[in-house]
């Protein structure tokens, strides 16, 4: 049972790709990981990869709700990206992702996050 | 784990169970144990997928929640019929329905969802049929899954 975790920092942007299991013993990781995000008025955004991410348990639900919970209260946003069938199943039975944009593959995850990257570099007229 | 034989006229029948002592047998070994069942009964894909997470939902929820601390034993009972997978986890602690436990209200705006309950509503809805009972000392929780 395991839990694979990469991230990547990019301005005020964090990219999480999780793979493997998100269950009550590996959600912990994950939790740990985002946690000082949720008061660091300097992340905004919040993309996760879920294409390896093969399946989640209530307690993996907890971590997304709380990542939502707070970059919702700071206008910042949460995108996730590729869900597995069984994991998509799961994240909607429990109506676990009201704010989360959900795109169709992690090309238009990559896409959004090189968006935000010009964005905030001041490359996009307003 | 038990097998018992098929008759002549009689659907086959796989079955298995597994004690647990709350206090150290690890969640990866009882999920180990679940995955080889379900192996072995031939169940479906997705049906194996919903069922592994009504598993986790109970057995976690059960082991945090029978003995509070105190260690104890569960008992894990898997049955494969030609209809469905049943699942019966019994604990001999003070008395605890999962079932009774609220449902969270899924419309509230994320800021004021609570965290808790998730794990029940999913048990409910990845399950066909469910029913607690308070026998004797024991906690039984009973769950089917219907499948061909």
């Amino acid at each position: 049972m395991s839990l694979e975790i990469r991230t990547e920092a990019r301005g005020a942007a964090r990219r999480v790709a999780l793979s493997g299991r998100l269950d009550s013993d590996t959600s912990p990781q994950l939790e740990e990981l985002v946690a000082p995000w949720f008061h660091d008025a300097e992340v905004n955004h919040v993309l996760f990869d879920l294409k390896e991410l093969r399946y989640v348990s209530s307690a993996g639900l907890r971590v997304f709700i709380l990542v939502q919970k707070a970059l919702g209260d700071r206008g910042g946003s949460v995108v996730i990206a590729e869900m597995q069938a069984p994991v998509a199943k799961v994240f909607e039975i429990a109506q676990a992702l009201p704010s989360v944009s959900i795109f169709r593959n992690v090309q238009e995850l990559d896409d959004y996050l090189d968006y935000i990257q010009r964005k905030e570099a001041g490359e996009l007229d307003e | 784990m038990e097998r018992s034989t098929p008759r002549s006229g009689q659907s086959a029948r796989l079955s298995a169970s597994l004690s647990i002592s709350s206090g150290e047998t690890s969640f990866a070994e009882a999920n180990g144990w679940f995955e080889r069942f379900l192996d072995d009964a031939k169940v479906p894909d997705d049906a194996r997928a919903d069922l592994l997470v009504v598993f986790e939902e109970v057995v976690v929820n059960v082991v945090t929640h029978a003995y509070r601390g105190a260690g104890g034993t569960i008992e894990i009972t898997a049955e494969r019929d030609a209809d469905a997978l049943t699942l019966t986890v019994r604990d001999d602690g003070p008395p605890f329905d999962l079932l009774a436990l609220p449902e969270p209200d899924l419309d509230l705006p994320i800021a004021q969802r609570p965290l808790g309950g998730l794990g029940v509503h999913l048990v409910r809805r990845l399950c066909d049929r469910i029913g607690y009972q308070r026998l004797g000392d024991s906690n039984i929780l009973v769950m089917t899954k219907a499948m061909h």
